[in-house]
């Protein structure tokens, strides 16, 4: 089990980071920083600044998204922020609402 | 343990000294071997090896001691150079200072708790070495006039309140509690007080073995019971008849 | 991606992680990483070996394997497993602490205690 998994129930208010996979479950808000891979599943909630490697989004993300390698927005994902990604996918049926910026 | 030659019981394997349940001391202990209170201590205890505090054994001093082992009540502050253990059904209301403590589910507990050997009281084990290097005369701080002669390898001081306390104190200091049970423990009982004084000054055997006939109290002690405890009575009851002699006269010295 | 969506998959902080400020949750948390802050969980909080807490923690029960400093608070127990470290005052209905942990604190239980030794204890021994 080397991710770590913020659970459904969980609330984290405050600052994230580190150098391993991510899976939201739950909502965290402020900021993190992580140079892995971040999953935001469909309930799991995000209202921080992300920075990190890739990021897919089945959920909600508030803020800005920077990934050094890919972003995805899934289907029926929420997405409010500046994305800033050498590589980006958005789904057909996903929300996003902000700028791209590809030239990271 | 202590290099003390043993003149009875040979076979003995450990030294302890027993306070039976119906005994009730007031005062202070010190000693060099085992104490196991199944009865009631109030004041102060002082050991180097290991106190044991019996299911309906109330301690209420101040306690230091290598190891302490609790299942039952202690109210006061705990020093012990090695391990404090609070079983099951150990209540324990002060503070411990010692190197490991061992908690137990079921076993409450209220107050500090230090491992790492800085104490909270006074340098636990400068005075725990001390209790064995020092004449007893200087150890026993002035409390009464304690002539706890170092004949035993443990030694009381204080007022020694037995159920029988309006019985005559003790020669040897083997307390048999009479049929007819003094009424509760008192507080205090200043008819007792002088009975150390005067078992030191009379009885160079004296050998502070508290002793205690559970079948005498209420006649309904399980015979296997009754029977394991007075082997450990016996063994108690050995402890030394050979004191430093020095120590002995500088007591004796200082009292007169 | 593969969704891990059981219902019961445990929530872990990796030990890569660190998270600074406050978390609060309804479930069972493994932490293997670093946590500076707060918790608040009315669940089983597992602080593994490498798991290290900087934060007051208020939960239903926890079990202390890695290190924490901070004070304790938990409804049912707290458990202090052999090679853990805890530093702070910790308060619980059962507190077990098990040899080799090291503790350094106040420790709050609830003593039952025959009614004439209360009255000793309430008159300050």
């Amino acid at each position: 089990m080397a991710n770590t998994v913020i659970g459904s129930t969980i609330v984290v208010d405050g600052e994230i980071s580190g150098d391993e996979d991510l899976v939201i479950l739950g909502t965290v808000k402020g900021q993190i920083s992580l140079r892995e891979n971040i999953v935001v599943e469909r309930d799991g909630v995000v209202e921080a600044n992300v920075e990190t490697a890739t990021i897919t989004v089945h959920g909600s993300v508030t803020g800005d998204i920077h990934a050094s390698d890919r972003a995805e927005l899934r289907a029926d994902c929420r997405v409010v922020g500046d994305i800033h990604a050498p590589r980006i996918l958005i789904a057909d049926g996903a929300s996003f609402k902000g700028n791209v910026d590809m030239d990271a | 343990m202590s290099a003390l030659p043993r003149s009875t019981n040979d076979d003995d394997v450990t030294e302890e000294t027993v306070v039976g349940p119906a005994i009730s001391i007031r005062g202070r202990i010190e000693g060099e071997e085992d104490l196991r209170v199944e009865g009631r201590v109030e004041g102060s205890i002082s050991l180097t090896e290991t106190l044991y505090v019996e299911p309906g054994g109330v301690v209420l001093a101040q306690v230091e001691a290598r190891d302490v082992v609790i299942s039952g009540i202690v109210i006061g502050d705990i020093t012990a150079l090695n391990c404090v253990t609070l079983n099951k059904a150990a209540k324990h209301v002060g503070n411990i200072s010692s190197p490991r403590v061992i908690i137990a589910d079921g076993a409450s507990f209220r107050g500090d708790v230090i491992m790492d050997g800085e104490g909270f009281t006074p340098p636990a084990r400068e005075r725990t070495r001390a209790t064995s290097t020092v004449p007893r005369s200087t150890v026993s701080r002035g409390q009464t006039a304690t002539p706890s002669r170092a004949r035993a390898a443990s030694s009381v001081s204080g007022s020694y309140d037995a159920r029988s306390a309006s019985a005559p104190a003790p020669r040897r200091e083997v307390v048999t509690p009479s049929r007819e049970r003094a009424p509760e423990v008192r507080r205090s009982a200043p008819a007792a007080t002088p009975a150390p004084s005067r078992r030191a000054h009379e009885d160079d055997d004296d050998t502070v073995v508290i002793k205690q006939h559970a079948a005498l109290r209420k006649g309904e002690a399980p015979p296997e019971a009754d029977e394991e405890k007075s082997g450990r009575r016996r063994r108690a009851k050995k402890s030394a008849r050979s004191p430093a002699r020095g120590r002995s006269k500088a007591g004796r010295r200082g009292n007169s | 991606m593969a969704l891990p969506t059981a219902p019961d998959a445990p929530c872990v902080i990796g030990n890569q992680i660190l998270i600074r400020g406050t978390l609060v949750g309804e479930e069972d948390l493994v932490v293997e990483g670093r946590i500076e802050g707060a918790i608040t969980l009315a669940g089983h909080l597992i602080v593994a070996e490498a798991g290290v807490i900087e934060a007051n923690l208020d939960v239903d029960s926890v079990e202390v394997r890695g290190e924490v400093i901070g004070d304790i608070s938990a409804a049912r127990s707290i458990t202090i497993q052999q090679g853990a470290r805890v530093q702070g005052n910790v308060r619980a209905p059962r507190v077990i602490i098990n040899d080799g942990a090291r503790f350094r604190g106040s420790i709050e239980m609830k003593v039952d205690l025959p009614e004439d030794l209360a009255k000793v204890l309430a008159r300050g021994h």
